[in-house]
């Protein structure tokens, strides 16, 4: 820990609180209008009640007591009965259990809002600024309200006065409960504060020990058992009931990393570290590619801008923390002169890289425990005409000089993927089918056998092939790049059958990350193999920057998608187990000829 | 009532004066003008890009997500949310959107990464359209969910997509 004179950092981030626990009045919003609250509303459980003589008046809904404490509202399209104190209810005569009964407060009947918005498919928000709830009426029952407060004879609710009694003795809005906090799972160290209600909080990052502390305000309930997690960030979570009106929480930190805490719409809170980032080094590859290699916590996304005169390039690395301090550098390269690392603001690193000529990155990745930025010399129009002149090389010669030997018997070290590491990915499994196809047929039971065929074919060609799964079994699209990660693969398959609303939809495509150009070109051999063999329509390739596992692997990766389970005669095809075959043939004969022609 | 209004406005001004940092949730859809049009996003037919369909109304994110639950009025587009799709509701943190979705945008999705591609991005490019947001989370029941049908990974705030829009022709 390097912080040069300063025992602490205080970062205090106090954020406007809307406690509901306050006396407060909160308005009530019915469609446009304001409504007018004799009784305030409550909350109970996390559920707001409301009165019922303004859901009466502001819905022009039908009133009726049934008898002392039952009574039905009626909508146009439903009719609801409730009874107070009761957590049954009925809608259009069928039986359903409210999270918190009627009740009565001020002698007047109280009814949770969540409950009525549900049935009638209306929405509730709040409105932060008038510190109101909305209530969002579709645009049929905003008519007919319309319409029937505009009738002068309408009459909502019985008129004569009746008392209301109720067992339970309501006070203003509940406070604030705490329920659970959860490590979440993904590419950055975050943390759930899962509380019921909203709560103010104010939160404070010190240094030696480093841990950040969340004081909750306003808040019920007994802290929760520390939680000891094995997070290059977080070491424990501890909380503790600091006075009667907060409770605090201590994460003990590792290194005191930025933070943000963002507060979901439900209540909760999240905690957000920083990815951490250091040890800059630009080199160039065997091959001569620029990089620019980097030691973190976790592949940050970065933004990458062009500046003339000076030339440079500046990378702006979001939601990071630089470890080591600012850091200057020269580089003997032929394009890059002098590379400066800095803290640009509290969550953003920035890399400048002073340039004599333009470079472009192009892709990043991770190499064993470092990631790396990959350039391109030249400028970014010049990569866009560099990938397109890439030429298709004719698919049938390489593979057809070869079959010839292949008739010759082979031995080991003769076997086209000798040497060779796939990493073979069968897409869902488990609890997730996939796609379900018009007859019934499950994404997930079609790509694990034609997986397993192709899994064969590599084996007999000398491949190693590391499967994401063999069997019905759910994996998450978290762990299935970590597979190809450790057996440090050469290349990653994923297989995918689709499926689309549009019943014109069918074909194949082949989806790629378009950052790395030997993604293209693997993607460009597969997908004209599996054209060719099962004479399907071809869709093309599509680059997709955003499927979490070809961005998780650092080798060439793919993913095919063989056909539509929504098109019934592609789903006919996927059920035979000959078509299963043919395509396992035609992804072995891409990758076959994707590794010849790599050398 | 028009007095009440207008205080309430009032309160609204000071609030905005006095807060220094507020989480903005949005302002309630109440004064629409018909001169004005936004843009939400369908998918083609075949599923091979988003195509805009332009809508009559004032562009807030309200009127986006309704018009995305309702589905397209262009004769062969299709409707990118699933069946029952319903809004819960949704927030505005800065320049990040929280939609929260009931189960059916989950249980009712038809699966396959085309659909999942069309249906997030759809959502994405729609209220991206509206130079506040640039982010979007999705939740449902109120909860993060890793991904929606296996492919995208939905724990990262998404931005928008440019290349699934279709080039005009
Ligand atoms: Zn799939």
């Amino acid at each position: 820990m390097r912080k040069s004179g300063l025992i602490f950092i205080i970062l205090l981030s106090f954020i406007i609180s809307f406690s509901f626990s306050t006396q407060a009045a909160f308005n009530l919003y019915i469609g446009e209008h304001l409504t007018e609250l004799h009784t305030p509303l409550k909350r109970v459980n996390g559920n707001i009640l409301v009165p019922l003589s303004v859901i009466a008046d502001y819905l022009a809904v039908k009133i009726e007591m049934v008898d002392e404490t039952r009574f039905t509202m009626e909508f146009p399209t439903k009719t609801i009965t409730m009874q107070i104190d009761e957590v049954n209810a009925l809608v259009n005569g069928v039986e359903q259990v409210l999270e918190v009964p009627p009740m009565v407060s001020n002698n007047e009947i109280m009814v949770p809002l969540r409950f009525i918005a549900d049935a009638l498919n209306f929405r509730i928000v709040f409105d932060n600024q008038q510190m109101a709830l909305v209530l969002v009426l579709n645009k049929d029952m905003a008519e007919y309200v319309a319409s029937k407060l505009a009738d002068p004879d309408w009459e909502s609710r019985p008129k004569s006065p009746t008392v209301f009694t109720s067992s339970t003795d309501l006070d203003e809005f509940e406070r604030a409960e705490l329920r659970e906090i959860v490590f979440l799972d993904g590419p950055r160290s975050r943390v759930f504060i899962d509380v019921q209600g909203y709560t103010a909080y104010e939160s404070v990052l010190l240094t030696e020990p480093d841990r950040l502390f969340i004081d909750l305000i306003g808040i019920d309930g007994d802290p929760l058992p520390v939680l000891e997690l094995n997070d290059p960030i977080i070491q424990r979570i501890r909380s503790s009931r600091f006075n009667e009106n907060t409770i605090r929480i201590v994460l003990d930190l590792n290194e005191a990393t930025h933070y943000k805490i963002h507060r979901w719409p439900n209540g909760g809170l999240e905690i957000e570290f920083n990815y951490q980032i250091g040890d800059f080094q630009f080199y160039r590859d065997a091959n001569g590619i620029a990089k620019l290699a980097f030691s973190g916590t976790a592949q940050p996304p970065f933004q990458s801008t062009s500046f003339h005169s000076p030339t440079r390039l500046s990378l702006d690395f979001q939601d990071t923390t630089l470890i080591g301090g600012y850091k200057e550098f020269s580089v003997d390269d032929s394009r890059v002169k002098q590379i400066r690392v800095s803290q640009y603001t509290p969550s953003v690193t920035r890399v400048v890289l002073d340039l004599t000529a333009p470079l472009t990155p192009v892709s990043s990745g991770k190499v064993n425990d470092q990631f790396e930025v990959i350039f391109f010399d030249g400028t970014a129009e010049d990569y866009q005409r560099y990938t397109l002149s890439q030429p298709e090389v004719d698919p049938y010669i390489a593979i057809s000089s070869d079959a010839e030997e292949a008739d010759m018997d082979l031995d080991d070290s003769e076997k086209p993927l000798k040497g060779r590491v796939v990493v073979i990915d069968p897409g869902h499994g488990g609890s997730d089918p996939g796609a379900i196809g018009v007859a019934g047929t499950f994404e997930k039971d079609i790509v694990l056998d034609i997986g397993l065929k192709l899994g064969e074919l590599l084996e007999a060609a000398g491949a190693r092939v590391a499967y994401t799964r063999i069997d019905d079994r759910y994996v998450s699209i978290f762990d299935r790049p970590v597979v190809a990660e450790i057996v440090n693969a050469d290349i990653f398959i994923s297989i995918h059958c689709n499926s689309y609303e549009g019943e014109l939809a069918k074909g194949i495509e082949t989806l790629y990350s378009p950052l790395f150009l030997e993604n293209f070109r693997l993607a460009q051999i597969i997908q004209k193999e599996l054209v060719v063999e099962l004479e399907m329509q071809d869709r093309g390739l599509r680059p997709r920057p955003n499927l979490h596992v070809l961005n998780g692997t650092s080798m060439p990766s793919v993913m095919v998608e063989l056909g539509f389970l929504s098109h019934p005669e592609e789903e006919k095809l996927l059920n035979s187990s000959q078509f299963r075959a043919r395509a396992a043939d035609a992804l072995f004969n891409g990758v076959v000829r994707y590794f010849m022609q790599q050398n | 009532m028009k007095i009440k209004r207008l205080i309430a406005g009032m309160i609204l001004v000071l609030a905005c004066v006095l807060l220094i940092r507020v989480i903005n949730w949005q302002e309630p859809a109440n004064h629409l003008t018909s001169s004005q049009t936004f843009i939400v996003y369908f998918a083609s037919e075949e599923g091979f890009s988003l195509v805009p369909e332009i809508r009559v109304g004032e562009g807030l994110i309200h009127n986006r997500l309704e018009a995305l639950v309702e589905g397209p009025r262009t004769p062969n587009l299709v409707r990118v949310f699933p069946h029952d799709t319903r809004i819960i509701g949704y927030q505005i943190v800065d320049d990040l959107l929280y939609v929260n979705f009931n189960q059916a945008f989950v249980d009712n999705h038809p699966g396959g990464s085309l659909g999942e591609l069309l249906t997030v991005y759809g959502l994405v490019n729609s209220v991206t359209e509206d130079p506040q947001i640039n982010k979007v989370v999705i939740l449902v029941e109120g909860k993060q969910i890793p991904t929606l049908a296996g492919h995208l990974d939905l724990l990262e705030p998404l931005s928008r997509d440019q290349s699934l829009i279709a080039k005009m022709q």
